[in-house]
């Protein structure tokens, strides 16, 4: 039922990434997961690579998500199924969300089989 | 004589009482009666009326002596028709005060019955009687003239002085008041031109008087203000009031009633002058009613300028004391025009080169003045005045409540100048003015930093705020990963449920403050109209759940359509956290309705929600119940933010939020809207 899906996760938190994956792989096992700690790295990876979908964190060391999202071509973000997951409680990041049309949606932390679920079957129904 | 006397007022009476013609004649409305024997006018009888009224000495003087020259010819006239018949005429006669006096008289003819020596019998018309003079102020000094006594009293005490001169402008009297208003004698007066004593200016407006008085024979003509050289050299200003007698041979001159006003138009100088300067420092005062910060220094310099102005100084300036580093400094200055600045050079003066007498004056609230800056004794603080071609001056300290704080300075440099105590008083409440405006000032700035460190600190907590948030909501985001995965793949375990409900209830907590820091960093949004019973359903539908697991029943009672202007989200969040607060801790297995009742009432919309719960020990909590953080319960979990974010929100919202509880009988909240 489900293609392989390459997900580019970025966050600073390891733990998350260790969650992220684990959940991954007892839910979804046949998606492949890269993990990026900052903005910096996940632009480098991006030169390379093209994932079906990137769980992007706001606040990170180096370049945080939003500078990511400046610096990210806008071809390559139209390309790609982008999700903020974050914890952030400033509703300037939540507003930010909502008006850039590249950014599907704004996850909550924590992320949940649900919230899961609803990100790719999002992607599944925009390919 | 006196037997004579005796007897003619003897035989008044029986010729009286002797013939009803005669007493109808004496009858008839005169009351002033002389019976006079036709061989002699000496023999002669006047009843009292007309004795006081021609103010005369006895009741046997012939009145007719009294009658004024030109009427002798009518006397006569009289005297001889009298021969055929009752007949009348009118009679001047000039009193011993120099008055005339008109009298209708009538005379008659009788015979004495037994001697038959024939009488005539005059009859005066007293109450008809008119003095000559028609302008009211002469018939009242007239009138007080009864006797000479009285008139010399009068005229020679009077504050008026009386002056009398005829048609060549020859001085015929003068009273003694003379020498207390103008201070000549009236001797040395009358070897005087009168008309060189007056100044030059108002020498037109005396002869036009005087002019005016000669075309008005009889009148007295508008009283005018003149000024006046006084013996002393000063200038007095007289007010004359002239009154042409030329006609009246008795007098022959004209009148001129003058009295020194100088006291009269000086105060009212002063009234004007004082009523101006009111005007002026009420002008200065509400223009230092809210002005914005940057316009303090211009409008502190102007006001110097109009005060400097209107006292006519030539340099008006304020002084700063530094008493630690015993300095002064001139912080601003007006000058006049042509007048030097010397705000550049009077910086940082030390307070040694002042008289100390002057420091210690301004120090105990003290003004100090300078008449005149050449006998100056100290000879550095003379010579420092003079550099700045200071003749007088005035400082006046500012007083900051009991310390003093500088000065304001008036410097009179064309001329020597003194103030009088009117001026220093009103220019001590102009110095009370610029303290109290530079203390407000002074705050307003104070308030102002504050306010910018507040909003900074502010900013600063939000941001710290925002990250610890952020940070601890990470940490719980990751535990509750955790246990849904240790969940998922270990089963279900009592301490793993534990855990979670702990963790849940730690996510639950950060979301609440999350709520709160929103809400103090939204600022206000626009107020929209709402409709209440709308927002009331929503509300109920939104705590439907808890409604129902609580088995509470709603009695709601509102009109259709009762709209407000309000913020709608606050309005609902206030709402929202009463009703569920009464869903929580306001419901019982007695009592479960939760009334809610909605009403206009006049301009004021008021919301009431009423349970009939546990309550709330108000004695006990009252102060505290809108406190952040403040819980009243343990039966159900809470974060104590409810009541503190709805006080919050009906703040913004400019309505009032009252409780009212009884423990064991319920709990009311009332909340009251502008309509």
């Amino acid at each position: 039922m489900h293609d392989i899906k390459n997900i580019l996760v970025v966050d600073d938190d390891k733990i998350f990434l260790v969650l992220v994956s684990r959940l991954l792989k007892t839910f979804y096992p046949k998606t492949t997961i890269t993990s990026c700690l900052n903005g910096h790295e996940a632009l480098d990876y991006l030169d390379k690579s093209t994932p079906d979908i990137i769980l992007l964190d706001i606040n990170m060391p180096i370049m945080n998500g939003w500078e990511f999202m400046n610096r990210l071509p806008l071809k390559k973000q139209e390309d790609l199924s982008i999700f903020i997951v974050s914890s952030s409680i400033d509703p300037r990041d939540q507003r930010l969300s909502k008006t850039n049309v590249n950014i599907e949606g704004f996850i909550e932390k924590p992320l949940t089989p649900e919230k899961l679920k609803r990100v790719l079957g999002v992607h599944a129904s925009n390919t | 004589m006196s037997i004579a006397t005796a007897s003619i007022k003897d035989r008044f009476v029986k010729i009286l009482t002797s013939c009803d013609e005669i007493f109808d004649f004496v009858q008839e409305s005169f009351d002033g009666i002389c019976m006079q024997a036709i061989r002699s006018s000496d023999e002669c009888y006047i009843n009292p009326v007309l004795q006081s009224r021609l103010q005369l000495e006895s009741d046997n003087i012939d009145p007719f002596s009294l009658v004024s020259n030109t009427y002798k010819n009518r006397l006569q006239e009289l005297r001889n028709r009298s021969q055929s018949a009752i007949s009348q005429t009118k009679l001047q006669f000039t009193l011993k005060s120099g008055l005339p006096l008109l009298m209708k008289v009538k005379v008659m003819r009788v015979v004495d019955p037994e001697t038959l020596e024939p009488f005539l019998l005059f009859g005066f018309n007293i109450k008809s009687s008119t003095y000559q003079v028609k302008k009211k102020e002469w018939q009242y000094v007239q009138s007080l003239l009864k006797s000479e006594r009285r008139f010399k009293s009068l005229v020679e005490n009077a504050t008026d002085g009386i002056l009398i001169i005829n048609t060549s402008k020859q001085i015929l009297f003068v009273s003694e008041a003379l020498q207390r208003i103008l201070g000549y004698s009236a001797q040395e007066i009358k070897s005087h031109s009168i008309i060189d004593l007056c100044h030059p200016e108002y020498r037109h407006v005396v002869r036009g008087q005087f002019a005016e008085s000669l075309a008005n024979p009889g009148l007295g003509i508008q009283k005018k203000a003149s000024k006046w050289r006084h013996k002393d050299g000063s200038w007095r200003w007289i007010e004359g009031y002239f009154t042409n007698m030329l006609n009246d041979t008795a007098i022959n001159g004209v009148i001129i009633n003058f009295r020194d006003i100088t006291k009269l138009i000086d105060a009212r100088n002063t009234l004007v002058k004082r009523t101006k300067l009111k005007r002026l420092l009420m002008n200065i005062s509400t223009r230092y009613i809210n002005i914005p910060l940057e316009k303090v220094e211009s409008t502190i310099s102007e006001s110097l300028k109009d005060i400097g102005k209107f006292v006519e100084a030539d340099r008006v300036y304020i002084f700063d004391y530094d008493f630690e580093s015993g300095t002064c400094t001139n912080t601003h200055e007006w000058c006049d025009d042509g007048i030097s600045a010397e705000i550049a050079s009077n910086k940082n003066l030390p307070l040694k080169m002042f008289n100390q007498q002057w420091i210690i004056n301004h120090i105990a609230g003290k003004s100090n003045a300078i008449h005149d800056v050449s006998l100056l004794e100290n000879i550095e603080f003379r010579e420092f005045l003079q550099s700045q071609n200071i003749k007088s001056l005035l400082t006046i300290p500012l007083m900051q409540g009991e310390s003093c704080v500088g000065f304001v300075g008036f410097d009179s440099v064309k001329s020597i100048r003194r103030y009088n105590i009117t001026e220093v008083n009103l220019l001590n409440v102009f110095a009370e003015m610029l303290v109290n405006f530079r203390m407000r000032m002074e705050n307003t700035c104070k308030l102002k930093r504050l306010l910018n460190k507040v909003e900074n600190q502010n900013s600063t907590l939000m941001d710290f705020s925002f990250i610890t948030s952020h940070n601890l909501r990470s940490s719980v985001a990751n535990i509750m990963g955790i246990v849904d995965l240790i969940d998922y793949e270990n089963g279900t375990n009592e301490f793993v449920e534990l855990l979670r409900s702990s963790t849940d209830r730690l996510n639950n907590t950060l979301k609440n403050i999350n709520q709160l820091i929103h809400f103090e960093n939204e600022g206000l949004v626009e107020p929209t109209p709402v409709n209440l019973k709308n927002l009331l359903s929503q509300v109920i539908e939104n705590n439907k759940m808890l409604a129902a697991s609580q088995q509470a029943k709603f009695n709601i009672s509102i009109l259709e359509n009762i709209e407000v202007k309000t913020i709608p989200a606050y309005l609902e969040s206030i709402l929202h956290n009463i009703i569920n607060n009464a869903l929580k801790y306001g419901v019982n297995a007695q009592n479960t309705e939760i009334d809610i009742t909605i009403e206009k009432q006049d301009c004021e919309i008021i919301i009431e929600i009423t349970d009939h719960g546990s309550g709330i020990d108000l004695k006990e909590y009252g102060n505290k119940l809108f406190d952040l953080g403040s819980r009243f319960s343990t039966k159900s979990e809470g974060e104590g933010l409810g009541l503190f974010m709805s006080k919050r929100q009906i703040e913004v919202l400019e309505g009032k939020l009252e409780l009212k509880s009884k423990p064991e009988k319920g709990t009311s909240v009332k909340i009251t809207l502008h309509a």
